[in-house]
């Protein structure tokens, strides 16, 4: 049998020091030995009724009960005040045969992979790489689990790879603590599994598009998301390089996305009439307290997978002093004035070394990413088109009200099909700003206050924008998910409300979703917007 | 004159962090390698949420014996990481101690279990 250790906890915190947050348990489940219960699916089912159990425990005791896996979301979305189940151990990966497959679907056998949801970014990458697959994206790293990145939105910066959750076809949710509680979902437009492999992991099943798109970027709301199905694709190189060009061009290429015919090209990555070729990954860096005329690219080209290519990783891989940090932290919110001054000496730690060309697969690009310190992440989506006015306005703001000690970023993905995604439009332009975790003086603005003036900033002027789930921001700011989603929050609540019960819908609610008006269910929910299609 | 001032506390802050640093760590870390997480240990750094294991203690050798294995538990799966942390300390015990007794600080992390 799997099992549980329970413990009592007192407090919790994310991997990236943004709590503490109260917290009563803390349960972390294990797989039962492969020796003793040799089947995945077996081990897998097994894992499944550990989970219902827990869930039963919780409503006997009428507490809420959320699923977490590596902690990286900066925002309090993975937090729950009373049971948090830690499932970084449920990491099963299984390979799906011709015969599991639905009759009418489109997609290849060998690029769909069932993985449980604590597995890693890492894990499931080195798992694809061993049968010839990747990953079609990742974030900027490889630490977060499976369950984590589509229940949040984790993005890269593929301009048509799209964000996490749009690889998903497929997710096994255990909504309550009943044998009914076992709920497969597909698109009905795409079904990829068959009856045969759904009886295999005692599920029934849903094919409903709708239902599927409001699930997939679940914010841990939809129930316990237990496993997903991907669709990988063929293992592939990306070449990185990393460029100095005048900022006119690079804000002109966030706005047009036309590397065709921008002045800005790569020897290497032309076409045959020397016009530049469409990257698969775009990224500036702009530190805001610097008026430079040139911003430090990124760009990744997608190649054939081929032996040899140089190793990408350094032989030495060096780190700053901890305590650094933390004096640049004290400085920052003491002598906020030198904030730009500090971000600046930091420069060579923060941003990627110049000229440098790297290859290698897409989990050697995005490798580990070590614990540093505290950090925050304020991180807005808007239409790429709006992605230059968008900066200077945010620009303006952390120099008129700040200065903040962080630096910004723009990463560029394709619209995903989640009803609650924040990569929302055709191409979202993700423009975030990274840095060292402050505490409020009377010198300096807290993060809530800071993250409240993006919001207003935007709003003000005329601006579109999405939030990422994972991030910091001033998620109380009143109307916010109704002004980035509009209608779409309430087909989300809808679907949420249909797909669990009211008592289910409670237990998987937590401060997060109360305190975006996510949790509580609207008064009109349509008849018969669960059926399978 | 601001920016000579700022400079010179940075230049001071880092030489005082450097005399401070009377020990070094040599850290090797397995490149596909994913960590045995361990959700409860909260420090920060490097072993922040992994499964890490930490062996501080001095060995000792007898005359004719020259050198030593650490025995250590990783099941079937292997390490992910090993840091070996050399002290001045240690150096001095080695030396009066004509290399009998060796300071041994380590730690590890084991690959997590794949499944």
């Amino acid at each position: 049998m799997a099992s549980t250790k329970t413990f009592t906890i007192g407090e919790w915190d994310t991997f990236h020091n943004n709590g503490p947050f109260p917290t009563k348990m803390l349960h972390i489940t294990e797989l039962e030995g492969k020796g003793n219960m040799p089947s995945s699916t077996d081990r897998y089912n097994d894992c499944a009724q550990e989970i219902q159990r827990l869930i039963q425990e919780a409503l006997n005791n009428n507490e809420g009960f959320r699923a977490y896996g590596s902690a990286w979301s900066l925002s309090a979305i993975a937090h729950h005040k009373d049971r948090m189940h830690y499932n970084g151990n449920m990491n099963l990966k299984m390979t799906i045969d011709a015969d599991d497959l639905h009759a009418n679907t489109n997609y290849h056998h060998k690029n769909l992979f069932f993985i449980e949801c604590g597995n890693t970014i890492k894990e499931i990458s080195n798992f694809l790489s061993a049968h010839g697959k990747s990953l079609k994206a990742s974030g900027a790293s490889n630490g977060q689990t499976i369950g984590g990145c589509i229940s949040t939105g984790v993005h890269g910066a593929g301009l048509d790879a799209g964000a996490v959750q749009d690889f998903v076809v497929g997710i096994n949710l255990i909504i309550g603590p009943n044998k009914n509680d076992i709920v497969y979902l597909e698109r009905h437009s795409k079904p990829a599994l068959n009856q045969l492999f759904l009886q295999k992991i005692n599920t029934r099943i849903i094919r409903n598009d709708d239902l599927f798109n409001a699930a997939l970027v679940g914010l841990g709301g939809f129930g316990f998301i237990h496993g997903v199905v991907i669709e990988a694709e063929d293992r592939f190189l990306l070449k990185r390089y990393v460029k100095k060009i005048d900022k006119n061009i690079a804000l002109e290429l966030a706005k047009t996305l036309d590397f065709e015919n921008s002045s800005f090209t790569i020897p290497q990555e032309v076409d045959s009439s020397g016009k530049g070729l469409r990257p698969y990954h775009y990224k500036i860096f702009v530190n805001p307290y610097r008026n430079d005329n040139e911003y430090v690219v990124e760009l990744m080209y997608k190649k054939e997978y081929k032996l040899p290519y140089p190793d990408p990783f350094p032989r030495i891989k060096t780190a700053i002093y901890k305590d650094l940090i933390t004096l640049f932290t004290k400085i920052a919110e003491k002598f906020p004035k030198n904030i730009p001054w500090l971000v600046d000496q930091l420069r060579n730690t923060i941003m990627p070394q110049v000229d440098e060309e790297v290859t290698g697969t897409l989990a050697e690009i995005f490798w580990d990413a070590p614990h540093q310190g505290p950090a925050f992440a304020c991180s807005v989506g808007i239409d790429h088109k709006d992605s230059p006015k968008a900066l200077e306005l945010l620009s303006k703001l952390v120099n008129d009200e700040g200065p903040i000690p962080g630096i910004f970023a723009m990463r560029f993905v394709k619209q995903s099909q989640a009803t609650l995604a924040f990569t929302k439009f055709t191409i979202t332009c993700m423009l975030e700003m990274d840095g060292v975790l402050w505490e409020k003086t009377n010198n300096i603005i807290s993060l809530t206050e800071f993250s409240k003036r993006i919001i207003e900033v935007l709003m003000q002027n005329g601006i579109l924008f999405t939030i990422h789930w994972g991030k910091n921001s001033d998620w109380a700011f009143p109307g916010l998910v109704e002004h980035m989603f509009g209608n779409k929050m309430k087909i989300w609540k809808n679907y949420r409300n249909s797909l669990l019960s009211a008592e289910l819908a409670q237990l998987f609610s937590n401060d997060f979703l109360e305190m975006t008006n996510l949790a509580q269910p609207e008064s009109d929910i349509p008849q018969d917007l669960i059926v399978s299609l | 004159m601001k920016l000579i001032q700022n400079n010179l506390k940075l230049c001071c802050i880092l030489l005082l962090l450097t005399f401070l640093q009377s020990c070094y760590s040599v850290r090797m870390v397995n490149t596909s390698g994913v960590p045995q997480p361990d959700p409860m240990n909260n420090v920060a750094g490097f072993y922040r949420h992994k499964a890490v294991t930490k062996i501080d203690t001095v060995i000792k050798l007898k005359t004719l014996e020259k050198e030593f294995t650490l025995l250590e538990k990783c099941g079937d799966r292997g390490f992910h990481s090993v840091e070996y942390r050399n002290t001045f300390g240690g150096l001095l015990r080695s030396v009066f101690s004509f290399g009998k007794k060796k300071t041994v600080q380590i730690k590890y992390v084991c690959l997590k279990e794949s499944n």
